[in-house]
């Protein structure tokens, strides 16, 4: 028994020590050297515009937010672009807000009706797609804070590094709204500021929903978006990714998309149910098997990754106490506690990057930041493996309807939001889109 | 409640570096170095000779005459002993493990022995154990030329410390001994190298920890070397990584230190208790407990005689290195090696326990500290004339060679001559083929491995003399078994190093003293101080009782 024992503590802490380090090593790309850091920005030079963008913008009972979205986007400081808000034909409400703006900007905005059921964010994308009359297709949530700068450094992006994909990034930014918005935005601030960028250096990318930018004729060439896949943006990516399309990764803190966290712990376990589920399909579908072997391996890790990461702070946890709690040789007890280190490491990144993120936002994170950050990361990790769990499950039921999340409109300032954030519509059916 | 974020694109510039040379930062990216010179790097083959030759030269004078000289120390014995144990025993000592010393030196030679077991065959135990340190003593001159390079020092100049270091007879006395500091050592470079790193990467900063830690781990005096370390990680992450690069640093460092207490903890001997050994005992004994050796600076102290002693086998390498560390402070890339020699120096100085083998961690940076400040003086005289420069060089060398030279040839000579194994050898061949392998045998650590490996039982059957009471440690095991002290003892063998270490503590090792006052000498090999006397206890009918030992 103990032999058993003994031999199922040392693999497993030697399987999470791997695990751990390498998840953090990925992380940690961004800073890996401060010339890595350097080139994880947008191009900085000034550039004249020389490309036309068409901005989708799928909205399903986002009234509250829409309007002020599009309001903003429309100040945009680029010459040539057209914004199109997709409504679905039985959602009036959102739909009068889109007119009404249009009615105003005529020449900028054309609503596109999905007359699609059941209703999707692919399926609304691929409506639009015919609609658009730019150079490159951008796509953006109800609920995002573009900053009007933004496209102009996508413009000079293009044409700097000839890419075919340049992805944005996205910033959640309401880090004070509860206990675990604070891990929610830094899960981002590593996603988009570093994660990402590693990728895109070894040419496999799960793409992010929002924020992203493909040239019009490499996305019509691959047909657009999966309209079966909860994860559409990732699997974009992924297929992008097997055609060997150049994707260019480029944050710079100025010109992030803002966004919100999901209101509740109940919308935060149906979007990561939803986004796992997604990666599921993916790594279902296969395309990614046509990537030369280290991508190949890459994407096969990647793809996996919400399922193992989501498993692997508890496991640290239940194998130090298993191993504690019986008799095994010190030795091994010892053995079991080096995956702690990892998690230990990992918490001490957090804390900085919360104090990094912090000063770039002009927020002054408290002590009580950083104490949530520390008590959080348990209840956070049980959070991420339920929804790993439910993902799994969902998807060995058949069910692939969308969960979509609710947005309130915490991560803006006061006037800039145009509802009172409890007066957001409530979301009858697992239908929608947004992310 | 909700925090507004305020989106500020007026005031919204944040500070950025200047924006570097694309091709420069493509280098970067790819893993070269920024070359402080601006010339084009040399092929791979031109820079790993120079590094080739000097590990070569290390690996000489480290392995020729291996068990020759010094004379095996019994610390050397110790850990040889307690590597066995950790092989055939699964346990970090074969008496109980009180935690004198941190563990990692004598598990890393427990797996070297492992792994070269069925190629080498030492004819001792220690023998073994100093194959092992040979390649120690390579890694580390590697290292320092590494140490070296990054220092941004000459080729020359940092083959120079690395000659400095592997031919000074004190080093080479302290470092072909199977020493805890040595292996240290080498993790301490390891931690300053990595600590270095050109690009500043994020993971060398972990690495650097994870070293600072395993040198710590493998000798604790090492402790007083983590601001050195502490200085190098605060100038080598300098840049906007820098808090991430610290964070990195810390953590592993202490971290894996945790380890430690952690393993105490685990076996429940953290804090002190009436039945069993403890981890806060030892140190308290180490900190507190051990007899002082006075202040170097005082006269007739037992420290005046170390330092001394180490002067007298070389009299260039530590003086002038120690003498010129106030200067060394002045270069901002030598402050790192400054710092690892003037704390512990500092350290020593006060009156307290000053161990034996403490010089060992200081060599290395005294060698750096002397070839960088030659590199400097080089620089300064001439102005940057190449020619200059390499006469100024030249001129220096060949000084160097005239007063080295003669001293340095008879030290290393000396280093590495002997005939006291040969001694011991006999010694243990004899006892084989004598004494009843049933019996009781005293011996002092460096004999221990190789009589059981020839038969004698290593629970009690052959047992260290320091262990025959409490003079000198707190391990109540042995002493316990032993209720009647020297009666229960069948032979002594007594060695030049049993002998020293009655002298040096008079009131200490009663047992011991008992034994051998009542023993017949059965067999010696050689004579004079440097003899081996094989001795059987017998004790005449009036002779006293044993004091039952007590634990301090």
């Amino acid at each position: 028994m103990t032999v058993v024992l003994t031999l199922v503590v040392a693999v497993m802490s030697v399987a999470l020590t791997v695990l751990s380090l390498t998840t953090l090593w990925w992380q940690m790309h961004a800073w890996r050297t401060p010339a890595t850091l350097q080139a994880v920005g947008f191009t900085r030079g000034v550039h004249r515009p020389t490309l036309s963008f068409s901005l989708l913008l799928p909205a399903r009972h986002e009234e509250a937010v829409l309007e002020a979205t599009l309001r903003r986007m429309l100040r945009i400081d680029h010459p040539a672009f057209q914004v199109i808000p997709i409504v679905g034909h039985d959602d009036d409400a959102t739909r009068a807000v889109a007119d009404r703006v249009a009615a105003d900007h005529p020449d900028r905005v054309r609503v596109v009706v999905d007359h699609n059921w059941p209703k999707n964010k692919p399926k609304a994308l691929n409506t639009a797609l015919p609609h658009c009359r730019g150079d490159v297709v951008g796509v953006f949530d109800a609920e995002d804070e573009v900053d009007l700068r933004l496209l102009r450094r996508v413009d000079a992006t293009f044409n700097d590094t000839g890419a075919d994909v340049v992805q944005g990034g996205v910033q959640l930014m309401n880090y004070n709204s509860s206990w675990y918005s604070l891990r929610n935005c830094l899960e981002y601030y590593y996603w988009f500021r570093s994660r990402l960028h590693l990728h895109a250096r070894h040419q496999f990318i799960p793409l992010g929903g929002n924020t992203v930018f493909v040239r019009s004729a490499v996305l019509r060439d691959v047909g657009g978006w999966d309209e079966a896949c909860l994860a559409e943006d990732c699997d974009l990516g992924v297929r992008l990714s097997v055609r060997g399309r150049q994707v260019e990764v480029c944050y710079d803190p100025m010109l992030v998309t803002r966004e919100e966290t999901p209101d509740s712990v109940r919308s935060l376990l149906k979007q990561r149910t939803r986004w796992n589920q997604g990666f599921l399909q993916v790594l279902r579908k296969g395309e990614w098997r046509g990537l030369p072997r280290r991508q190949r391996l890459l994407a096969r890790f990647t793809l996996w990754s919400p399922f193992l990461q989501a498993f692997t702070g508890v496991a640290v946890l239940v194998n130090a106490y298993c191993a504690v709690a019986t008799s095994v040789p010190v030795g091994v007890a010892l053995l079991s506690f080096v995956p702690a280190i990892a998690t230990v490491l990992s918490l001490v990144f957090d804390a900085v990057g919360l104090r990094e993120f912090g000063r770039l936002y002009y927020q002054r994170p408290r002590l009580r930041h950083y104490l949530k950050l520390v008590l959080g990361m348990v209840p956070y990790q049980l959070v991420l493996s339920a929804a790993a769990l439910r993902a799994v499950a969902r998807e060995a039921r058949g069910e692939r309807g969308w969960e979509k999340t609710e947005h309130v409109g915490a991560h803006r300032e006061p006037d800039a939001a145009t509802t009172d954030p409890s007066s957001a519509a409530p979301n009858p059916a697992p239908v929608g889109a947004s992310r | 409640m909700t925090t507004m974020v305020t989106p500020s694109p007026v005031t919204g510039t944040i500070t950025r570096s200047p924006v570097t040379v694309p091709g420069a930062e493509a280098a970067l990216l790819n893993g070269a170095s920024p070359r402080s010179d601006g010339g084009k790097k040399a092929p791979l083959a031109v820079r790993m000779l120079l590094p080739a030759v000097l590990a070569a030269l290390v690996a000489v004078v480290h392995t020729v005459g291996l068990s020759a000289g010094p004379a095996y120390s019994d610390d050397e014995g110790t850990y040889a002993a307690q590597a066995w144990a950790l092989v055939h025993q699964g346990q970090l000592a074969h008496y109980t493990y009180w935690y004198d010393h941190p563990p990692l030196g004598w598990i890393l030679l427990a797996g070297w022995n492992v792994a070269t077991g069925w190629l080498l065959h030492p004819a001792t135990a220690v023998e073994g154990a100093r194959q092992f340190t040979a390649l120690v003593a390579t890694v580390t001159g590697l290292l320092i030329y590494l140490l070296g390079r990054r220092l941004r020092l000459p080729r020359w100049t940092a083959a120079l410390a690395v000659t400095l270091w592997a031919l000074s007879p004190l080093a080479l006395l302290w470092t072909r001994m199977m020493y805890l500091d040595n292996v240290g050592t080498a993790f301490l470079l390891g931690a300053l190298v990595l600590a270095s790193s050109p690009r500043r990467h994020l993971w060398s900063f972990a690495g650097s920890g994870l070293c600072v830690a395993c040198a710590v781990l493998s000798k604790e005096t090492l402790l007083l070397s983590l601001p050195a370390v502490g200085y190098a990680t605060w100038r080598g992450a300098a840049g906007r990584t820098r808090p991430f690069c610290l964070a990195a640093f810390t953590t592993t460092a202490v971290s894996v230190l945790a380890m430690y207490p952690l393993y105490a903890t685990l076996k429940g001997e953290l804090l002190h208790g009436a039945t069993h050994v403890s981890l806060l005992d030892a140190v308290r004994f180490q900190v507190m407990g051990r007899a002082s050796t006075g202040s170097p600076l005082a006269p007739h102290t037992i420290s005046a005689a170390l330092v001394g002693q180490w002067l007298h086998s070389d009299p260039w390498l530590l003086a002038f290195g120690v003498l010129l560390t106030p200067l060394a402070f002045a270069l901002g890339r030598l402050r790192a090696a400054a710092l690892a020699v003037a704390v512990p120096v500092a350290v020593s100085l006060r009156p307290g326990y000053l161990p034996e083998p403490f010089v060992i961690a200081l060599l290395p940076f005294c060698a750096l500290i002397i070839a960088g400040l030659l590199t400097a003086a080089i620089g300064g005289l001439s102005r940057g004339s190449r020619r200059a420069g390499a006469l100024v060089a030249l001129a220096a060398l060949a000084a160097l060679a005239v007063v080295l030279v003669p001293s340095w040839s008879s030290g290393v000579r000396a280093d590495t001559r002997g005939d006291a194994a040969v001694r011991l050898v006999l010694a243990e061949n004899w006892i084989a083929g004598h004494v009843p392998h049933d019996r009781r045998v005293v011996v002092d650590d460096t004999m221990w491995v190789d009589l059981v490996n020839r038969g004698f039982n290593p629970h009690l059957g052959v047992i260290w003399f320091y262990k025959t009471d409490f003079t000198n440690n707190l391990d109540p095991s042995v002493a316990r078994s032993l209720p009647n002290g020297y009666r229960d003892i069948d032979v002594v063998v007594v060695t030049p190093s049993m002998r020293s270490a009655l002298a040096s503590l008079p009131g200490g090792f009663a047992q011991l003293r008992a034994a051998i006052r009542y023993s017949r000498i059965l067999h010696t090999v050689g004579a004079g101080t440097d003899r081996i006397e094989v001795r059987q206890v017998v004790v005449p009918p009036g002779a006293p009782p044993p004091a039952q030992p007590t634990l301090k």
